[in-house]
């Protein structure tokens, strides 16, 4: 496979808050490891308070790691202020899942889309303004619309500036965090077609966080599953949804609806029951032991360690070793 | 139609924001009369049309008294909320942004201030300092402070989460920029609803103050001043007190209703498309 960008060693993320002189911990990110390839689109899905845009600020720097390390091509992630964040600023972006709040909205279109060619120096002063209209360009918006503020816009072009402006630093790594949504149907599918055509044209890796799984079935070429801020499932795009190991992923497949009648009606529907557990005191063992119809008493105790069951599958289940 | 209904209160409210302003700048334009003007022929004279609000002990103006008296109103008004800007906006948008300690003492200390009964700190201080303007803009500020604070706060503590202000550190933008550019001009609208609303404050505590004899002293003229002398004279001649109570009852109700106005004139949300 290609090159590795961003290789993440076992980082865990844990948020300590005071109540009342109380402590509570709430662990968002488990000891999880994975890596990113270069130009490739790495899908993250999960249950709202699975950890998914913990992860996905933690990947280029913005969360405080409490414990491993993040590489991005053999450099460790640095804290900001440091001498090399400005340079890997450059490198790795992100984008929020609402538009709407995502630009300021007392500069225009074309003071937010200068912002990151200003501060990184990309181009001289003078070439500002083309280098900003070519932005727009490139996510197929008009020129015109550099001079207007952000609530003349749709949440679509709103998304669209975004991305534009992500771009404007021509970054190796972007982070869509459920860039979609927000928006309705087919806007999202015109936001995802522009997403594939940009990657097309320039070496770019995607990781698309998102709950919704056709879109990131659609999208992704690897997929991480997570739970309760632990890896439950991750492997190739194809495999995952092909042939699910985890009783999580399962379930999690089974419930998306089938677009197409006849075999919607005689798809078995196996709702996952009750809610995700309180992160502040997860259960003991498999975190998914609460929900998971193939419990037994192994789940209880013990925690079930990442295992690769095929090539390109990895699967935290007990489970597995019987399959 | 609606569009001139809508329009009335701004036309109302800057009619009488220029007025202040002209009486604070050039008061000669606004009365023909001298507020040292001394007129024995006139002593605490009813109300005319050559004096509509009377005369005083001394025979001056009345009319001419308050308006003369606008310029420290004003200059108390304006300099306690922006020093207290100064000082409250940084402080605000520090706490709001990095939390934790700072954000931790700088409440502490605000809120220690806040407890405090503003009335009570302004005796102490002009006690030991002498009643000046400048003590008296010191103590308002100085109340104000906190106020100023914890809006700012709150404010950043909302802004600095949104995809904007996110964004802009992924982007490396300095984290000074960020703090002024992103986020002090998202928090105009609330306060151009508290910044005149403590300039009502100000108003008539400098009244409060100065009417028992800890702001503003006699000769200088200040509507608290005026007050204080004017107490002496409510049965011989009521119009007098009433007149300058009056005014500035009516400035604090105004500058109250403004702050509503200023709020939804500069949200952003309003800007025509």
């Amino acid at each position: 496979m290609s090159e590795i960008i961003l290789d993440i060693k076992k980082i865990s993320v844990i948020f300590n808050k005071m109540f009342f002189g109380r402590s509570q911990t709430i662990k968002a990110i488990d000891n999880v490891s994975l890596q990113i390839f270069n130009s490739e689109t790495f899908g993250i899905v999960g249950e709202s308070g699975s950890g998914k845009s913990t992860l996905g600020n933690a990947m280029i720097g913005l969360q405080t790691l409490s414990s491993g390390e993040i590489f991005y091509k053999e450099i460790a992630l640095p804290l900001s202020g440091t001498k090399d964040w400005m340079r890997l600023r450059r490198q790795l972006q992100i984008i929020f899942q609402d538009p709407f709040t995502s630009l300021n909205p007392r500069r225009t279109i074309g003071q937010s889309l200068a912002e990151p060619i200003i501060t990184h120096n990309l181009c001289s002063k003078n070439d500002v303004t083309s280098k900003v209209l070519s932005l727009l360009d490139q996510v197929g918006l008009n020129s015109n619309m550099a001079e207007r503020y952000p609530n003349a816009f749709s949440g679509g072009q709103l998304q669209r500036i975004c991305i534009a402006r992500a771009l404007a630093v021509q970054p190796q790594l972007i982070i869509c965090d459920e860039i979609t949504s927000a928006l309705d149907v087919s806007t999202q599918a015109q936001i995802i077609s522009l997403l594939k055509d940009l990657k097309l044209n320039q070496d770019l890796s995607l990781v698309f966080i998102s709950h919704d799984l056709g879109l990131v079935r659609n999208i992704a070429d690897r997929i991480l599953v997570m739970y309760l801020g632990r890896i439950v499932e991750i492997g190739s795009s194809d495999i995952i949804f092909s042939d699910p190991k985890h009783p999580y992923t399962q379930a999690l497949i089974n419930a998306a609806p089938i677009p197409e009648p006849s075999r919607e009606a005689a798809r078995i529907k196996t709702p996952l029951f009750g809610e995700i557990p309180d992160p502040q005191n997860p259960p003991s063992g498999c975190f998914f032991r609460t929900r998971c119809n193939q419990v037994h008493d192994r789940c209880l105790i013990e925690t079930p360690a990442l295992k690769q069951v095929k090539k390109n599958q990895f699967v935290s289940c007990h489970h597995t070793e019987v399959h | 139609m609606t569009i001139k209904l809508m329009k009335l209160p701004i036309i109302i409210f800057s009619t009488l924001g220029l007025l202040t302003l002209i009486s604070a700048i050039f008061p000669q334009f606004l009365t023909p009369y001298h507020p040292d003007e001394i007129d024995v022929t006139a002593l605490l004279q009813k109300p005319s049309w050559s004096h509509p609000f009377g005369c005083d002990e001394l025979g001056t103006d009345v009319l001419a008294r308050i308006i003369y008296g606008t310029r420290l109103e004003l200059m108390v008004c304006l300099g306690s909320v922006a020093l207290a800007s100064i000082f409250g906006i940084p402080c605000g948008l520090v706490a709001g942004y990095f939390g934790g300690k700072i954000d931790w003492i700088l409440t502490v200390i605000a809120d220690s201030i806040l407890s405090f009964p503003i009335i009570l700190f302004a005796v102490l201080i002009v006690a030991s300092l002498g009643a000046s303007v400048l003590t008296l803009v010191g103590v308002l500020a100085f109340a104000f402070i906190p106020r100023i604070f914890r809006l700012i706060r709150g404010q950043t503590q909302i802004i600095s989460s949104l995809g904007y202000v996110r964004s802009a550190e992924a982007m490396g933008v300095k984290t000074v920029k960020i703090l002024f550019l992103h986020i002090l001009p998202n928090t105009i609208g609330p306060l151009m609803v508290i910044v005149p609303q403590l300039m009502a404050i100000a108003v008539l505590i400098e009244a409060g103050l100065s009417f028992i004899g800890l702001g503003i002293q006699p000769p200088q003229i200040s509507w608290g001043s005026l007050l204080l002398v004017s107490k002496n004279y409510y049965v011989a001649a009521p119009w007098y007190p009433l007149a300058v109570g009056g005014v500035t009852t009516l400035a604090a109700a105004v500058l109250v209703f403004s702050g509503d106005l200023a709020g939804a004139a500069v949200n952003p949300l309003r800007r025509l498309k």
